[in-house]
């Protein structure tokens, strides 16, 4: 198996705006995208889509000018959130990037060897003159240009291709390992792109120069690149071979999208007309599932449930996130891989004298484990247990791994250890929930972590969106700044997966956790950084308990509300003094409003003095149907804001469901304000 | 003579004779345009395509007599239905524009008035030559047709340029440049800057319209696959000069001028995967284009002849002109070998 070069995995991005005492609009640029890039060969990985579809958010996340709001971007082993500088300054040597307008990256008042000259005096390339010009010389000459026609001119000189192949010059005499590349052709005249691609191809194949290529232009990505990603509002669509997803599309939108690319043959030309619902539709009802449900040709019920996963076609990794393939094996997310960090001196000599035994616990937790744990220790025990944690499975492992294999075999997470298992010290509360508490152990329990093969596992319930926060503390030192004196601890979810690690790079014995699913985490301790044995540690779990969940089922809909007339700036309030509240999961509220097609209407859900705040999703689900049944606009957990806006597309009458919240819990008082503007 | 083909009548309704205009710098005159000239037949779809620099936005605006300084017009004459446009008062062009010949501007989002509702900006425009319109429910109803033409929703009647998506904006565009029914209408890169979905929509539109109303269109771009798509004949243009201009099919079937050919050759292509056909940009100075033909720097097949005498357009076929000395009969033997020799290296 290839080792990768780039990972990203589940990589989410939200832009917030406005909102001082509003509610903040949130757009989601990016979300849980997946990518790997291996390290060699190198390859031409093309990321297209329409704009608006995260294509530029993500060469920007790759290129570090914006940070992730969650997920992880993974650079030869190292997640680059948790980078050092030093790692971070190797990381922007190793990632270079080429933009779009080959016009105004150029100072037009200096020579184009000033360019050069920066670049030598930024990354520090050569004191010696003479060898910094042939340097220059063989930068400019694996992009097909040379040193005495280009390096005296000035940029207005030279054409749009020419100056992009500078920039592709410029970015290989750093070295790097991958250049971004965003829309590096669409600027440049037709006859002058087949230049920069083959500059492109030169580095690749040459000098092991791995490309994220940024474009809306197919033919090109068909031409010269190895695998494509086609991306829609955020998410991948589909992705495979730029040959097999282009030669043969087999999610809606883009077959739509490839039929659209004008074929330069006036014999063949486009045979039906096309056309988009409006804006807001494509906005509003995409909300909760398949972002493409409003303009596809295949809709079905089950799109709006949920979005799709990727689904594997027939070709090799070509996969498609449409149900249409549902019958199709769901295709695996790869576990990230991290690699070891190079340990102290000290350290690589305990671990040597060490004796190896394998620890049949998931290989993958180990090595990443192993990757992030080898730290210090501290001594004095100290044990608290205040609340609890539902089944608290301690594990202490006699023995352990082998901390320098290299991740060859991938047992599942699922096996036990070869340990000795003591089964929950201690009970939780009966919501199953994350709650205040936490697990303190310490040498008057059991056995402490006494070398660097020693594991403590833990087990706990997340709850989906529930926020935790963590702390470890090591007989009452935290981990400082540089030095980091406390075990390693890595949190996995159910599906064996990373999500959180206590490590040297984290430098903070705190951290933040969002449950992505329901399910068992395992919190799993170590030795620290040096692989020294730890005492005594308490690690606090503080998140917010969900309220307990009175559950009995009630008949259906308590009641219908007619509003009379067209949509006119007004309000539903319902509340606990109005009479029945939405009891259960399975209770429904529903409310005729009546629409007059053309009016637009602003809608806001407010329930009991609170909105729907960023992730966490405390209203009910609200969902507005129109005449004909369809749905128009979801007030859901996908959609992340307590506002909407409607154009009615026909009049009648619309209903408007709303249910319980989504922890199924009930809700004793909402207010619904609809504002627009008379038909 | 009169005669109806497949492209439309022989009725011509705008004669371009040696356009020439320039650009004034402090280092001489830049030849934008270098006496061009070219026909557009009633009902027909002309693409105007070439690498940026070349002269054809330069064009449009010539023929629009919205030439900016430094740019000038040297000399031409621009005829619409038979109405002289270079010999049109201010106040006459100004009637003129909108009726005779109007435009479709470059990236929408900036032509519109962002503080005026698409309505107004529409009513200004029919208002402006027609006069106030007394009956405001007429007028509605007009634009509402309009927006049909263009597939547009009534609902943005009210709205500003700011709340529409860019594809919408450029149909009002589209809109307005066709409200007064004029001669000839020019779409300046007028789906450049749409992502390929909405592009498609857009120039499939435009087509619509055109057919509908019955004007006839220029569309100038560089994306030689669109142009495929919609126009009936294209016009090449390089360094200012027309190289070729001919039916579609002719031209992506057989290009005749060697830039053509060039151009023809470097569209990428979604269907096959081909070696890349690597070529330089332009080579000259603009101020001091070199004698003979503007091409003969790049081109393949330049010989002495092509350095002292600057061709001129060669009737290939019917509507078909190329400006190359190979199809001129006295090199037809060089122009065999020529061919030949390049197809084989």
């Amino acid at each position: 198996m290839p080792s990768p070069l780039l990972q990203i995995r589940d990589a989410t991005k939200i832009y917030y705006s406005g909102g001082f005492l509003g509610d903040k609009k949130s757009v989601v640029a990016l979300e849980d995208f997946n990518m790997t890039i291996d390290e060699s060969p190198a390859t031409i990985t093309t990321i297209a889509g329409e704009s608006g579809s995260g294509k530029t958010t993500l060469a920007n996340l790759v290129l570090g000018f914006i940070k992730l709001t969650s997920g992880k971007i993974i650079f030869e082993g190292e997640d680059i959130t948790d980078m050092t500088d030093e790692q971070l300054k190797a990381y922007r040597r190793n990632v270079q990037a080429v933009f779009q307008d080959p016009f105004g990256v150029y100072n037009p008042f200096y020579r184009i060897d000033h360019i050069f000259d920066l670049v030598n005096k930024h990354f520090s390339l050569s004191d010696n003159q003479k060898e910094y010009r042939e340097m220059v010389e063989a930068g400019l000459n694996v992009v097909g240009l040379y040193g005495e026609d280009v390096l005296r001119k000035y940029p207005h000189q030279l054409s749009g291709g020419q100056r992009q192949r500078i920039m592709m010059a410029r970015a290989y005499m750093i070295k790097p390992r991958l250049i971004v590349a965003d829309e590096p052709v669409s600027m440049v005249d037709a006859s002058l792109r087949a230049s920069i691609l083959d500059a492109m191809l030169r580095l690749r194949d040459d000098h092991n120069i791995s490309f994220l290529y940024i474009t809306h232009d197919l033919s090109t990505a068909y031409q010269i690149g190895d695998q494509i990603y086609m991306l829609y509002q955020g998410t991948t669509a589909e992705r495979g071979t730029a040959m097999d997803v282009i030669d043969a599309p087999q999610h809606p939108y883009v077959q739509l999208l490839i039929d659209s690319v004008p074929v330069p043959d006036p014999t063949d030309k486009w045979d039906v007309d096309i056309s988009l619902p409006s804006e807001e539709e494509m906005r509003t009802a995409a909300a909760k599932g398949c972002r493409y449900y409003p303009r596809c040709p295949h809709r079905m019920d089950k799109c709006l449930v949920e979005q799709p996963p990727l689904f594997k076609m027939e070709k090799p990794k070509h996969e498609a996130a449409c149900y249409l393939y549902e019958e199709n094996e769901v295709a695996p997310i790869e576990p990230p891989m991290l690699v070891n960090r190079p340990m102290t001196e000290a350290a690589v000599a305990t671990a040597a004298g060490r004796t190896r035994e394998r620890m049949v616990a998931a290989a993958l937790i180990v090595v990443a484990f192993v990757a992030g744990v080898l730290i210090a220790a501290s001594r004095e025990p100290e044990v608290v247990v205040e609340t609890v944690i539902e089944e608290v499975q301690v594990v202490v492992t006699a023995t352990a791994i082998a901390p320098t294999e290299p991740p060859t075999a991938t047992p599942p997470p699922t096996a036990a250890p070869e340990s000795q298992v003591i089964v929950p010290a201690f009970t939780v509360d009966p919501a199953g929930a994350v709650d205040k508490g936490s697990i303190t152990w310490g040498e008057d329990t059991f056995g402490e972590i006494e070398s660097a093969d020693d594991r403590h596992i833990y087990t706990f319930a997340g709850i989906e969106g529930v926020t935790v926060e963590l702390k470890l503390i090591t007989g009452g030192r935290g981990l400082s700044g540089t030095g980091f004196y406390a075990p390693l601890a890595t949190i996995y979810d159910p599906d064996g997966q990373i999500v959180f690690a206590f490590d040297r790079a984290r430098r903070s014995n705190r951290g933040e956790l969002t449950f992505a699913a329901d399910g068992d985490y395992q919190i799993v301790v170590g030795a620290d950084d040096r692989g020294r044995g730890v005492d005594a540690y308490t690690i606090t779990i503080e998140g917010e308990a969900p309220e307990p969940t009175p559950m009995p089922t009630l008949p259906p809909p308590a009641f219908v509300v007619e509003r009379e007339g067209a949509v006119a700036k007004g309000e539903i309030v319902f509340g606990e003094d109005a009479g029945d509240e939405i009891q259960s999961v399975d209770d429904r509220h529903s409310w005729s409003v009546s629409g007059v097609a053309g009016t637009t209407a602003h809608i806001r859900l407010i329930t009991g003095g609170r909105g729907l705040s960023g992730t966490g999703f405390f209203a009910p689900f609200a969902t507005m149907y129109a005449p004909d049944g369809s749905i128009v606009l979801a007030f859901d957990r996908a959609r992340r804001s307590n506002s909407g806006t409607l154009t009615f597309a026909e009049t009648g009458t619309y209903e408007f469901v709303l249910g319980a919240d989504d922890r199924g819990r009930g809700v004793d008082a909402y207010t619904i304000t609809i504002e627009s503007e008379e038909g | 003579m009169e005669m109806q083909t497949e492209n439309g009548s022989e009725r011509v309704v705008l004669k371009v004779e040696k356009l020439r205009i320039h650009y004034a710098t402090p280092q001489g005159d830049v030849i934008a345009v270098s006496d061009i000239s070219f026909n557009l037949y009633e009902g027909e779809t002309l693409g105007l395509v070439g690498e940026s620099g070349c002269g054809k936005s330069t064009t449009a605006y010539g023929i629009l007599q919205l030439v900016q300084p430094p740019g000038y017009i040297v000399n031409g004459s621009i005829e619409v239905d038979g109405t002289e446009v270079l010999d049109l008062s201010e106040e006459e062009l100004r009637k003129f524009r909108w009726t005779g010949l109007s435009l479709i501007p470059q990236g929408a989002m900036n032509s519109l008035n962002p503080t005026m509702r698409v309505k107004d900006q529409i009513i200004d425009v029919i208002e402006s030559h027609e006069g106030k319109q007394e009956s405001k429910e007429a007028m509605r109803d007009r634009i509402y047709e309009l927006f049909q033409n263009v597939g547009l929703p009534n609902r943005i009647y009210n709205m500003y340029p700011h709340e529409l998506s860019g594809g919408m904006k450029q149909r009002v565009c589209i809109a307005m440049g066709v409200a007064l029914h004029p001669t000839v209408v020019i779409a300046d890169e007028a789906t450049s800057a749409l992502d390929v979905v909405v592009q498609r929509i857009v120039a499939q539109t435009l087509v619509k319209v055109k057919d509908e109303i019955g004007v006839s269109l220029i569309v100038i771009g560089h994306d030689m696959g669109l142009l495929a798509q919609i126009v009936d004949r294209i016009a090449v243009m390089y360094a200012g000069k027309m190289v070729e201009i001919a039916p579609v099919e002719n031209i992506y079937a057989e290009p005749l001028h060697p830039y053509t050919r060039l151009l023809i050759d470097s569209i990428p292509s979604i269907k096959e995967r081909k070696p890349l056909k690597i070529t330089e940009g332009i080579t000259h100075d603009p101020r001091n284009p070199p004698s003979g033909c503007i091409f003969r720097l790049r081109c393949p097949f330049a010989w002495e002849h092509c350095v002292e005498v600057e061709p001129e357009p060669i009737d290939a076929e019917h509507k078909h002109e190329v400006a190359c000395h190979l199809y001129d009969e006295r090199f037809e033997e060089r122009r065999a070998n020529a061919f030949a020799t390049f197809a084989n290296s």
